[in-house]
């Protein structure tokens, strides 16, 4: 299967040197056009063909008496989406989730990048706070939601407390290591054009560590969107995360299938969202 | 940076680090009369250790929460190792696949556990489920990163040198991906580990996460206390192991 | 001639991070830099040119001996000496005109101004038309071009060149070179540049210093009496060059020699 498959190629070779010139430029150019198209057709639907074949089993799946009950068909869960989104009841469940997601996102982020920067500008800081990030990091965010429990009971706060420990060690570590590692001739040049060492902090060493600590941010996005889903799995009344565990103990396979597409979907585009955000902060 | 780092003073600091940031807290909301519920004291989390210990439950449960991460990630390096070498070799099939492997990715691991416990009850089956798939495709696409990212030139030097394509396989090829593969097991072994205590959490009757889970309901704190801590343990000890691997092979 | 930067007796020893040996990088080493010349240090890799030059930046310490500009001792890297780096060291994160902003915002200066100036040293580099391009836009002499910029837009009196031309290709480096020399012959400015090019010392510099393999100190000093622009294929150059290869030479092998004593 491997052997020679890597001979294959989705472009055709641009300019075949070996080939006789045939007609005039335009025409050339023309062809090379069509060819172009057709290359670029076939490049559609080989990315569409798996898909298609998926959902196509999916909906023969779904038909069969066997799985009927626990599956159903592509065409009913739409369905069933699409009166969740016009009764509202979708938005309820989404505008909850993203709601505690970004709140323990932006607390997070705020504790995060501030411990890092502190850390990676004093050798005490980072001494006394590395005891406790280390004594800490290993507990996975999901053993912490029972005290989260015990201590905020259920509701807001317990979710948003779990989603700062899911996310707050990955951006300190992320937000340390950018700054600990700026190139030492970037600094040396500030420092050559008068720089002091607050400067060098302010302008050399933050916006140089800025695509470490988006990264950081990015990772940690990903995983407060699923630290939101479990914790509101056990910890809420409303959100994703519960709307499906409602929906599977109810007997709803059709909206627990619902919901993972949306899920998917949100986490889609909050990562697109993200990117968008810095390419245009970073330029790097 | 420039000054070599002192092992006596990184402990002694961090350690006083844990000291002021978590005992001293901790012990004066003991002391200033907190709820057990809240917070037990340092004597009732021994005791409770002690009364783990005696009747087993902290064994088994860790026990059979290891047994799922093990047989589930193993399941994952199987299936997501081979096929992540195939599609990176391969620009068709990368091509095919790509449409499908990007749209799970985001379909997070813990939305599938109401799908899984539908189709399989809470058996074991779900949860091995679950954790191939947290594991999979943190395998895959670093897998397939790695193969696209293979010197070409190495290649070429060992075709001139005379070898088969067999030989570039298992002498060049793959040599040149190990340290990647490591270090993707080594964050893969990690979701894989926060993925079986989701989904003990929320469908299970056995396992840590059922543990502290259902320590959680009995408002028995120091379980669950003891709970994460056995769990940031086992989460550590598997990290440290795969960095020495990962040492082993750093050319 | 007055003199712009003097080193007596100067000293520098440190500890290789790695091994944990020391390593006297530079000994006892006495050498006088006038105001106004072009001065290129040439000598085997690992002989403390560049650790040299990062002392009269102010970015390495004494350790015994003097170091003066201008008869005051250099305490830490200021405005006055401008430096050029051979990795270019750009903030990525700033586009053309904000690079070469970078020591007039320091400085304090109004936005007018500041742009004024800035806008007048990309001219004179040659960098019309790129100052909204980011540094990873550009080639490797477009970027360097930034670096002089940069350094020339503080107007210092003296400029330290770290190599700054050993990452370019050959056509570049010789445009560069050409460029830099009528920078320098516009202003009164003192340049000190390292190098490990004989040709590229002889093309620019006044004088050539030369120094011996580890530790470091000045082998010899050569002046060079030829006109500006100077012609490399002429025979004179090619005279010219000959001592201070088979000086360089000499220090090159005992380099190796010595490198190979150790391991």
């Amino acid at each position: 299967m491997m052997a020679g498959s890597d001979d294959i190629r989705l472009r055709p070779r641009r300019g075949g040197a070996l080939r006789p010139a045939a007609g005039s430029p335009q025409s050339r150019r023309r062809r090379r056009g069509a060819a172009d198209l057709r290359a670029r057709m076939q490049a559609l639907a080989i990315r569409l063909a798996l898909p298609l074949l998926l959902i196509a089993l999916w909906a023969v799946a779904a038909r069969s008496p066997g799985v009927a009950p626990v599956l159903p068909g592509p065409a009913a869960v739409l369905a069933t989406l699409w009166q969740m989104t016009i009764s509202g009841e979708l938005f309820v469940h989404v505008a909850a989730s993203l709601q505690r997601a970004f709140a323990g996102f932006v607390v997070a982020g705020i504790i995060g990048v501030a411990a890092g920067l502190a850390m990676s500008q004093s050798r005490l800081v980072n001494d006394i706070l590395a005891g406790p990030v280390e004594l800490l990091r290993p507990i996975s965010s999901i053993a912490w939601i029972p005290l989260a429990i015990l201590w905020f009971g259920i509701g807001f706060n317990s979710v948003v407390f779990v989603i700062v420990a899911s996310c707050i060690f990955i951006i300190l570590l992320n937000t340390l290591a950018a700054a600990q590692n700026v190139d030492r001739d970037l600094v040396n040049a500030a420092l050559t054009l008068g720089a002091t060492p607050r400067q060098i902090f302010t302008k050399v060493t933050v916006p140089s560590a800025m695509p470490g600590i988006m990264l950081g941010l990015r990772i940690a996005m990903t995983g407060a969107w699923g630290g939101v889903l479990i914790a509101e799995m056990i910890a809420t009344r409303e959100g994703l995360g519960y709307m499906i565990v409602r929906a599977q103990a109810s007997y709803r396979p059709d909206i627990v299938i619902g919901g993972m597409i949306v899920i998917g979907f949100v986490g889609y585009a909050l990562n697109w969202l993200f990117l968008a955000l810095q390419r245009r902060i970073t330029h790097v | 940076m420039s000054d070599r780092p002192n092992t006596a003073r990184v402990l002694a600091l961090g350690a006083l680090g844990v000291l002021l940031l978590i005992v001293v807290p901790w012990t004066l909301a003991v002391l200033s009369g907190v709820r057990p519920i809240i917070l037990p004291s340092g004597w009732q989390l021994l005791d409770a250790a002690d009364f783990l210990m005696r009747t087993d439950v902290l064994l088994h449960s860790t026990w059979v929460s290891l047994v799922r991460v093990n047989l589930g990630f193993l399941l994952a390096v199987v299936t997501a190792v081979p096929l992540g070498i195939v599609l990176g070799r391969s620009p068709l099939l990368f091509a095919a696949f790509e449409p499908v492997v990007e749209s799970f990715r985001f379909v997070i691991p813990f939305a599938w556990i109401p799908l899984a416990i539908l189709w399989f009850g809470t058996s074991e089956f779900g949860k091995l489920f679950i954790i191939w798939y947290a594991g999979f495709f943190v395998l895959l696409l670093p897998t397939i990163e790695a193969v696209q990212g293979i010197d070409k030139d190495l290649i070429a030097a060992a075709r001139t040198l005379g070898a088969t394509r067999w030989t570039i396989f298992w002498r060049v090829a793959f040599p040149a991906i190990v340290p990647d593969l490591l270090l993707a097991m080594r964050v893969a072994f990690a979701v894989c580990w926060i993925a079986i205590l989701a989904a003990e959490l929320v469908a299970s009757r056995a396992g840590l996460g059922y543990m502290i889970t259902d320590a959680r309901e009995l408002l028995q704190t120091e379980v669950v206390i003891i709970g994460m801590v056995v769990i940031g343990c086992i989460g550590a000890i598997y990290n440290a192991l795969f960095i020495r691997l990962q040492r082993l092979v750093q050319y | 001639m007055s003199h712009m930067i003097e080193a007596r007796q100067l000293t520098k020893r440190y500890v290789n991070e790695r091994t944990g040996r020391e390593v006297l990088a530079l000994d006892h080493v006495d050498f006088t830099i006038a105001a106004g010349e072009f001065l290129c240090l040439v000598g085997p890799s690992g002989c403390g040119k560049s650790t040299f030059l990062q002392m009269v930046a102010g970015l390495e310490q004494v350790t015994e001996g003097t170091l003066t500009i201008n008869g005051k001792p250099i305490a830490g890297p200021g405005a006055d000496r401008g430096m050029v780096f051979q990795s270019y060291a750009l903030f990525p994160w700033r586009n053309v005109i904000e690079n070469i902003r970078f020591g007039l915002e320091i400085k304090g200066l109004s936005k007018a101004e500041m742009n004024e100036i800035a806008h007048a040293a990309a001219h004179q580099v040659g960098l019309h038309g790129f100052e909204h391009a980011y540094p990873k836009e550009l080639s490797g002499g477009m970027k360097q071009r930034v670096g002089i910029a940069r350094a020339l837009a503080n107007d210092p009196p003296v400029l330290l060149m770290d190599e700054p031309f050993a990452a370019l290709d050959a056509q570049t480096r010789e445009m560069l070179q050409e460029e830099l020399l009528s920078l320098w012959q516009g202003a009164n400015r003192t340049v000190l540049f390292v190098t490990h090019s004989v040709q590229e010392a002889v093309y620019l510099g006044s004088r050539i210093a030369i120094m011996t393999a580890r530790p470091g100190r000045i082998k010899t000093v050569i002046d060079v009496g030829l006109q500006h622009p100077r012609d490399i294929t002429a025979a004179a150059f090619g005279e010219l060059m000959k001592p201070v290869y088979a000086a360089l030479k000499e220090e090159v092998l005992k380099a190796a020699v010595s490198a190979r004593a150790l391991a």
